[in-house]
């Protein structure tokens, strides 16, 4: 058993017992007249049951000595995950103020950079390329509305 | 109608020349994110369901098929070229495919995976023909306890199967569950762990669930790998299979078709377990099982049959039960879902078109695919030297667009990448995504036919083991989850009373 799975045991444990909490204030009812909380509550008490055996077997099992946590990162670039991921989020918070054009523009030219820099050209004509192209495909041909920013494209 | 008539109908609407081009949108597109490592069909189902809204839904429903089976066929190439399978389902092909590309055997292998799949592929759709009005008959007479004890059998399979650890599968199930409650209660309209969300009360999507644990995280996943990969270079002069290789391998793709097929109709099989399984009979049945791993044609033909057979097998109890047996199928049923259609057992009477559509147009896509990929290997080949930090760029915006536009809410957007990072840890952590996809799909039908059942029995459980077809299917669950359990004890007795 691998040490640092114990913490998403632990995790599932503590979700189980929460969503539990969270199902007895809806109406669990009776089994002849189930209520709304009736599924939700007997799912949560089956995932302590779960958690909670894989938690104890954790904790009897022997560990392997290559199990530490650090380890599942190591030699990976997490460090670019954690950049692409914040410019997503930052791209959907941006979505509604700047508008699809302007913000996907943005988006594409730093994910363009993020893992190898590309070359000026390849950045700037990428980003143009893939920002108009889904922007006149969606929007025209698939008439999705794309939020209309501050310059109103 | 009979079958024949059924069948020509059928035709009448996949021949169309709408459905005809929906037909070669969807191996096309299959074929492409089948060769690419990295992104696999469900995302790319998720992705293009945006593009199905100006479909009819026939249409939708075709090249969405088209995707799935023309990503068997994709991915093939990858596995015999560079030993890199493009998608979990060709695995196995990289033992004897890459082997036989080293002997400067490409062609053959590529020749006979695609005949392979090909003729597999067609046996599959003959049988989903022939069972599926048969099944549908039955399952019209399935009523809640039914439906519950199906579903009980289902999830037992998935989490039967399921790779390392059982007990995490049950466990990804359960949250799949309780992910599907959230949003208004199916029979009392009470909303529940909405906490005033706006967007949550109709429930967590399928599309940005979907999308999250399949697409994003697996970027996420290949970004952080240093490596890059090289594409073996060899000629692909010949790429006809001898008459010796037909030989060899047309008994392996027989044998890989049915065994495609029926496996593929259960749940959580999927398409990759039978490719594994039939990789194993012919080690088993032939005369050198030690050439098998060597470039072993076989080994080819026998696996890359199964994948297209299982397609069409995993979609008889889509269509005829209205419960999808893979994750795959999953997002099929999303698809059926918001063009306004109920797979089920009524799809063959009240929809005809859409139902004999679909099924012969994977007639006409597989033909498609056999002219298209033959002569295109190369153009295939040439795709997988894009760089990756070009393609990863279009996925993300891709998976964005595409949830955003089921709705034109920017918050589905956040829960697409919530559940991106979810499916990032859980690959780390050794959790598998598909029992909980399964699970969100089918929460809200579990929980309807659940409780209908307890108020129909008022409150006994009964009623699940007086129904037969709900007992069956519980008494199989139950074997199916004790046989862990009790197996090695009773091998243990047993071999006690041998010995005295």
């Amino acid at each position: 058993m691998k040490r640092y799975h114990f913490g998403s045991y632990l995790f599932l444990f503590l979700l189980g017992l929460f969503v539990c909490f969270e199902a007895r204030n809806l109406e669990v009812g009776k089994i002849f007249n189930p209520g709304a909380g009736f599924f939700p509550f007997w799912l949560s008490v089956s995932l302590i049951v779960v958690s909670g055996i894989l938690i104890i077997k954790s904790v009897f099992e022997r560990d392997e000595p290559s199990s530490e946590f650090k380890g599942l990162w190591t030699g990976l670039a997490w460090k670019k995950n954690l950049l692409v991921l914040g410019a997503l989020f930052l791209y959907v918070f941006l979505l509604e103020i700047l508008g699809y054009m302007i913000s996907t523009f943005l988006l594409m030219f730093f994910l363009f950079r993020a893992i190898k820099a590309q070359s000026w050209v390849v950045m700037i004509a990428g980003s143009v390329f893939a920002s108009l192209s889904t922007y006149f495909l969606f929007k025209f041909w698939l008439q999705v509305q794309f939020p209309v920013g501050i310059l109103g494209i | 109608m009979s079958l024949l008539d059924s069948m020509l109908y059928g035709f009448s609407v996949s021949l169309s020349p709408h459905n005809l081009l929906a037909c070669f949108v969807g191996v096309f597109v299959g074929t492409l994110i089948g060769v690419l490592p990295g992104i696999g069909p469900t995302a790319t189902m998720a992705m293009l369901l945006p593009v199905t809204y100006k479909m009819s839904p026939t249409g939708a429903l075709i090249m969405m098929a088209g995707i799935f089976y023309g990503a068997m066929y994709g991915g093939s190439t990858t596995s015999i070229l560079v030993n890199i399978p493009g998608e979990a389902a060709s695995v196995v092909t990289c033992l004897d495919g890459y082997q036989m590309a080293r002997q400067g055997r490409a062609g053959p292998a590529l020749g006979i995976s695609a005949f392979g799949s090909f003729i597999a592929g067609t046996l599959g759709v003959v049988g989903l023909m022939i069972l599926a009005p048969p099944l549908a008959k039955v399952a019209l007479r399935f009523g809640p306890p039914e439906i519950f004890g199906v579903l009980v059998l289902g999830f037992t399979m998935i989490t039967y199967l399921a790779g390392k650890s059982k007990l995490k599968a049950i466990a990804m199930g359960i949250l799949g569950f309780l992910l599907a409650n959230i949003g208004n209660d199916p029979m009392d309209s009470v909303p529940r762990f909405v906490y005033g969300s706006v967007t949550l009360i109709d429930g967590i999507g399928l599309v940005p669930v979907a999308m999250g644990l399949f697409g994003i995280s697996e970027v996420l996943l290949n970004l952080e790998q240093p490596s890059e990969t090289e594409v073996f270079k060899t000629s692909f002069r010949g790429l006809l299979p001898s008459k010796q290789d037909w030989k060899d391998s047309s008994f392996p793709i027989l044998r890989g078709g049915m065994i495609g097929f029926f496996l593929g109709i259960l749940p959580g099989i999927g398409a990759i377990i039978p490719t594994l399984i039939s990789y194993a009979f012919e080690k088993r049945l032939s005369k050198h099982p030690e050439r098998f791993g060597t470039g072993e044609i076989a080994g080819v033909a026998a696996p890359e049959s199964a994948n297209n057979a299982a397609t069409a097998g995993s979609m008889v109890p889509l269509l005829t039960l209205g419960i999808p047996p893979n994750v795959v199928m999953a997002v099929l049923l999303g698809v059926f879902l918001i063009h306004g259609v109920q797979p089920g057992p009524l799809l063959m009477k009240e929809h005809p078109e859409i139902f004999w559509g679909v099924v012969t147009s994977m007639y006409t896509g597989n033909v498609m695919l056999l002219v298209l990929n033959l002569p295109l290997i190369g153009l295939w080949v040439k795709l997988l030297k894009v760089p990756y930090q070009i393609l990863f760029p279009m996925i993300l915006l891709f998976c964005i667009i595409g949830v955003y536009s089921v709705a034109n809410n920017i918050w589905d957007v956040v829960i697409l990448l919530i559940f991106g990072v979810v499916g990032y840890f859980m690959k780390k952590f050794e959790y598998e995504p598909a029992p909980l996809l399964l699970a969100l799909v089918l929460g809200r039908m579990a929980e309807e036919s659940l409780r209908q059942s307890l108020v129909l029995s008022r409150g006994s459980l009964m009623i699940f083991l007086e129904r037969p077809i709900s007992r069956g299917a519980l008494i199989v669950a139950i074997v199916l989850i004790l046989y862990p359990l009790v197996g090695p004890l009773l091998k243990k007795t047993m071999l006690r009373e041998r010995k005295t």
